[in-house]
């Protein structure tokens, strides 16, 4: 079909016929690039090195170089099936479309359950790993009393929960406010995240050069001798590459993320382009980014400090990367500054989590396969209002949850999570077979020896993701093969399509058409 | 009025919905070509003479913060806006869409700017005595079609014809045509490379005449003035870089991307 918007050269050159005005979308690709990095959340690169020694052996960098390169053929079959079905709503637009309905509901269902889950968890990570460090540090820099006690009080249950709440509503409040102002904000917040990360990246390299000494500084702060005690208790194991693949989970856990983009690709400028650089992109900057931090803190700190600093009793401070670049920065100022790509980064870990679940939620409410308010938006704000006070009242359960008892932890939703990946995956390794025609009317028909890059990248995604899915539902150190865990996404299965069936049993007993929807795609 | 007659038949429901937009104190004003067709009777003449098409659709600039009450005035009034776009106000596209169930086949609102090849804010500029936008805004809206059209061309002639350039009443505001141009590049090199076809098609067109002659010396004015007034830093550094450099927005087409669920069945 011809696209009416683009114009065909006729007669004189530079003229051009079109049968209608078109319309500029106005999510650019640098707001895809940065929504990716916010989405990866870089700043959990904090508990991802206080895993580590969880892994004896297993070297962090190699584990996120292989995390990025598994990431990014999983995020170009994202991209592609973005350029085919440029619609916002996530996973759920085109995997309700190619595998099954049900089956694009049921994953859309346990994401958007998930993604309503961190966004609590987020709130809670940001009393935990920004505002407590933060604080703490300065406290003990600025010999401050108060200072200590704001950042012990923020590490508390009820810190937790306060000011986890207190974010949870304001992303709430900002995604309300539509996009374009969440945007302009998240612009904002990652250029200066970027900054801070830059100046942690100088101080690291100040310490592994031995301009600065994190050993005399750490002394200073913890007691004489004790940076020693805690190297000795920690272990030098040789290089395992088991403990390598099995420590993948952790940054698998922060990079694969930026897929989630897929939720509002139907607003890209140039669906093509901004949806493979947004999440490609950002996630090779993120992935090179956390390996060079990884590398050079294990060069200013010690392998063996590192190792065993989380589990050691003589460290007085939160055993974390950031807590640590500020010990050895030796500067308020530099603390402060360091932090920023801690506390300026997960809240828009929260607004990710919202802006996806809330999309999945409208676009279920458009094809009928949820209650209508999910469908309607605000007349003043035009944003989905039903879904996103939803969402806010799912993620305060969540974050109370986390913050009140010993049920979850933090990758306690991440099997959901790696599920959906590898459907989309699979997925992709048939779409360009079982839809041929529509993959060749797309701009997603991109062929490498005459097979389609989505065909290629599926195949060797799959192994990845299956990989990482299994390694969730068996690693011990995770909390994702808690019981509960493998309850609730059973629950949330079964839940998602009796949901779905029972839906369109009434949808259907009033004489609408669901199906038909879900046999139409975007025009040509 | 009859409606026999297509162009008296939009022109009659862009009067209608200015009525009620003037009716609920709304700053609502008629844009594009029916915008051009229905800004005074100079531009209808030389629309005529120049053989221009019938437009089929209506523009309307309006403000942004009136536009929750023009989204409801075009909801009471019957329209249904454009389930493609109907989720993308909160992303900013600055427009609202309605899909056409009287004379005109389609409605587009612009708030506070219009979006395309380039940007053309005209916040403010909504208090014109007459229904349609100011006659700059117009022309303006026309010279940034990237990839222009013979319409877009006659549009742009008709405008020149019908008034001069300059501040004098009845005129096209040269000061604020040019000072648009002269702070972005992209927007001077689109125009005044429409402004160069527009001159070129004119012998072309059918019984332009002396429509066609009056067009033509003002195209050569808007050129020489465009070309004399001073530029900003922003704007010579930008040409430094040329077109080496992509200098327009590429536009898309509303129904193809969204969250609606408009669309054709596969296959």
């Amino acid at each position: 079909m011809m696209d009416p918007t683009q114009p065909k050269v006729v007669g004189v050159s530079g003229v051009f016929t079109r049968a209608s005005s078109g319309l500029v979308r106005q999510v650019s690709t640098r707001d895809t690039v940065y929504y990716g990095v916010m989405a990866i959340t870089i700043a959990y690169m904090v508990f991802i090195v206080t895993a580590w020694p969880g892994y004896p052996g297993s070297s962090m960098e190699l584990a996120t170089l292989l995390v990025t390169i598994g990431g990014v053929l999983l995020g170009v079959v994202y991209s592609l099936f973005a350029a085919v079905y440029p619609r916002s709503g996530g996973e759920y637009v085109f995997l309700s479309r190619v595998v099954h309905p049900s089956v694009g509901f049921v994953v859309s269902f346990l994401q958007a359950f998930w993604y309503a889950f961190y966004f609590g968890l987020n709130g809670a990570f940001f009393a935990i790993y920004g505002l407590a460090p933060l604080f703490t540090v300065l406290g003990l820099q600025m010999h401050s009393s108060g200072l200590t006690s704001a950042g012990t009080w923020f590490a508390s249950h009820n810190g937790i929960f306060v000011m986890g709440s207190v974010l949870v509503l304001f992303i709430g409040f900002m995604v309300y406010r539509g996009m374009r102002g969440f945007f302009r904000l998240q612009r904002w917040a990652g250029a200066f995240a970027m900054a801070s990360v830059l100046v942690t990246i100088v101080v690291l390299i100040l310490g592994s050069t031995g301009a600065l000494h994190f050993a005399s500084e750490f002394n200073a702060i913890a007691g004489s001798g004790a940076y020693a005690a805690v190297e000795r208790a920690g272990a030098s194991p040789g290089f395992s590459t088991l403990a390598t693949f099995n420590f993948m989970v952790w940054p698998a856990f922060s990079i694969l993320f930026s897929v989630n983009m897929v939720s509002f690709s139907g607003e890209v400028k140039n669906v093509r382009r901004g949806p493979l650089v947004g999440i490609v992109g950002s996630m090779v900057v993120t992935g090179v980014l956390m390996i060079v931090l990884m590398w050079l803190g294990r060069g200013a700190f010690g392998d063996r400090f590192l190792q065993a600093a989380p589990s050691s009793s003589k460290v007085p401070v939160p055993p974390f990367l950031n807590v640590f670049a500020s010990i050895l920065g030796h500067n308020p100022v530099l603390t402060i500054v360091m932090s920023l790509w801690i506390v300026f980064v997960i809240p828009f870990a929260l607004g990710s989590n919202v802006i996806y679940s809330s999309r999945a939620m409208l676009a279920w409410g458009l094809d009928g396969v949820a209650p209508r308010p999910f469908a309607n938006v605000s007349e003043r704000r035009h944003t989905p209002v039903f879904a996103i006070v939803t969402l806010v009242v799912l993620a305060e359960i969540a974050l109370a949850i986390f913050t009140y008892t010993t049920w979850v932890e933090i990758l306690s939703g991440f099997l959901g999570f790696a599920i959906a990946f590898a459907v989309v995956c699979v997925a992709g390794i048939f779409f360009p077979f079982t839809h041929r025609a529509t993959l060749e009317r797309s701009p997603a028909n991109i062929r490498i020896a005459g097979i389609p890059l989505m065909t290629i990248c599926g195949v060797l995604a799959a192994p990845f993701i299956g990989f990482i899915a299994y390694r969730t539902a068996v690693d011990k150190a995770l909390g994702a093969n808690a019981h509960i865990s493998l309850i609730v996404n059973g629950i949330l299965i079964a839940v998602g399509f009796a949901w779905f069936y029972a839906l369109r049993w009434y949808r259907t007993s009033r004489g609408e058409n669901v199906d038909r929807r879900f046999k139409e795609i975007p025009i040509e | 009025m009859s409606t026999a007659d297509p162009v008296a038949a939009l022109l009659s429901e862009a009067d209608q919905l200015l009525a009620e937009a003037a009716r609920r104190d709304l700053a609502l004003r008629l844009a594009g070509s029916a915008g051009i067709l229905r800004h005074c009777d100079a531009c209808r003449a030389a629309s005529a003479a120049l053989a221009r098409e019938r437009p089929a659709d209506l523009d309307f600039f309006a403000y942004r913060k009136q536009h929750t009450a023009l989204g409801r005035m075009f909801t009471d009034l019957g329209y249904q806006a454009d389930p493609a776009v109907a989720f993308s106000q909160e992303y900013g596209i600055d427009r609202l869409i309605y899909l056409g169930c009287r004379a005109a086949t389609k409605i587009d609102v612009f708030l506070d700017a219009l979006r395309m090849s380039h940007t053309i804010e005209f916040g403010g500029r909504l208090g014109t005595d007459g229904p349609s936008a100011a006659a700059a805004d117009l022309l303006l809206a026309k010279l940034q079609i990237h990839q222009v059209t013979e319409k877009d061309l006659k549009d742009i002639a008709t405008l020149l014809a019908a008034h001069p350039v300059g501040e004098e009443p009845g005129a096209i505001e040269a000061g604020h045509v040019l000072a648009r141009l002269s702070r972005d590049w992209g927007l001077s090199h689109t125009a005044t490379g429409n402004l160069s076809l527009a001159a070129r098609l004119l012998p072309e067109w059918p019984a332009a005449g002396p429509v066609a002659r009056q067009a033509a010396g003002r195209i050569d004015d808007l050129q020489r003035r465009i070309e004399a007034a001073p530029k900003s830093v922003r704007w010579r550094a930008r040409a430094s870089v040329g077109t080496r450099v992509r200098w327009y927005e590429e536009v898309g087409d509303a129904d193809q991307q969204g969250q609606g669920d408009a669309g054709i069945a596969e296959g």
